[in-house]
């Protein structure tokens, strides 16, 4: 609890220029996960039938 | 020579402006071309009034969000003002210089929308293009009025047939819209007309349900303008200034001179920033991270 508190409290502190730094790192990670794909070939991923079977596999294995 | 705008000038300028209005300030600022509403950005606002402690439990008494924006993906910008209302229950959205196309579509959540001087909305149509405004852009609109050219083209064209003595039909209308149709490609006019009527039912949500919430006329304003912002105004890039707006029947007022002076220059001071590449940096060609920030 404490720690969360002291978490929190840090976070309300960030400046302006941190929060900003922080939120650019974060658009260009998702960017560089992103790169060189259409947004057409990034929904084929996603709706995969293959990487969906995949997933569904081992959902039940974990259950 | 004046001196380098600086992150410190922006604080003091945003915290003095929060205190005049007695009101937190949310700034969403994204630069010019380089800068739209994308559906990421409503992760990044959530974090940011997290930050500073606010949530759907703990919400803000009330709230001012200055917006200047070309606009985006509807989908932002319909998310961007559920997130908004759902930290607080009374917004004012303040536009210093525009809010075009979904940034106007977020306005809708607001209770007041203040402009600044010569400030303006645009209608929330429907373009589709690889890079925002580049010529290669589509406007739905600009399909209605070719469709509406070639109504025409067909009715002049067979009023000179009478004239001739012959009564066959032309078939001018239907060779225009089969090369329109070719050139923008059937799929493409399909997603057109179906983002319009998604954008419609977003605006209808929010005028419902936050700006008109309490007028006993709500279905009646909120269709009217719906209709108006879809449909009646000649092209995207229509500029709706306070005039137009308040004659449509928006709760639009004018800022105050001094008011709009402020938030005028913590706008030129964003735009200084950017250019310096202290915010708003480049995340890849042409796009730019928008500048969020919530000051108390």
């Amino acid at each position: 609890m404490t720690q969360l508190t002291t978490t929190e409290k840090k976070a309300k502190e960030l400046g302006t220029l941190d929060v900003q730094n922080l939120i650019y790192k974060e658009y260009l990670e998702t960017y560089k996960l992103r790169q060189g794909k259409t947004f057409d070939e990034l929904v084929r991923m996603a709706n995969d039938p293959q990487r969906y079977s995949k997933v569904l596999v081992k959902n039940k294995e974990k259950i | 020579m004046e001196s380098p705008a600086t992150i410190e000038e922006l604080d003091r300028l945003a915290i003095e402006f929060s205190g005049t209005r007695k009101k937190p300030l949310l700034i969403l600022y994204y630069h010019e071309f380089e800068g739209e509403m994308r559906e990421d950005d409503v992760e990044h606002i959530c974090q940011e009034i997290k930050r500073r402690g606010f949530h759907r439990e703990n919400k803000l008494e009330n709230l001012d969000v200055l917006l200047h924006t070309i606009g985006g993906d509807p989908h932002a910008g319909y998310r961007i003002a559920q997130l908004i209302r759902g930290v607080t229950p009374e917004v004012t959205f303040l536009i210093p210089e525009y809010a075009f196309s979904a940034g106007t579509l977020s306005c809708m959540c607001g209770n007041e929308i203040r402009l600044g001087e010569c400030a303006v909305l645009s209608p929330f149509d429907i373009s589709f293009s690889t890079r925002r405004g580049t010529s290669g852009d589509i406007e739905l609109m600009s399909i209605d009025y070719f469709k509406n050219f070639a109504t025409d083209c067909r009715e002049q064209a067979e009023r000179m047939l009478t004239r001739l003595g012959s009564h066959n039909p032309s078939k001018v209308e239907s060779d225009l819209l089969v090369e329109m149709a070719k050139q923008v490609g059937t799929l493409n006019i399909g997603r057109f007309y179906r983002a319009r009527t998604l954008t419609g039912y977003y605006a209808e949500m929010l005028l419902l349900e936050y700006m008109f919430e309490q007028m006993p006329n709500k279905d009646d304003l909120s269709n009217k303008i719906i209709h108006a912002f879809l449909f009646e105004y000649p092209t995207h890039d229509f500029h709706m200034d306070f005039h137009i707006c308040r004659k449509l029947g928006l709760p639009v007022q004018e800022m105050i001179v001094d008011e709009s002076d402020k938030s005028k220059k913590l706008i030129s001071i964003l735009k200084q920033l950017t250019a310096l590449g202290i915010i708003c940096r480049t995340i890849r060609d042409a796009y730019k991270a928008p500048f969020i920030r919530l000051y108390m």
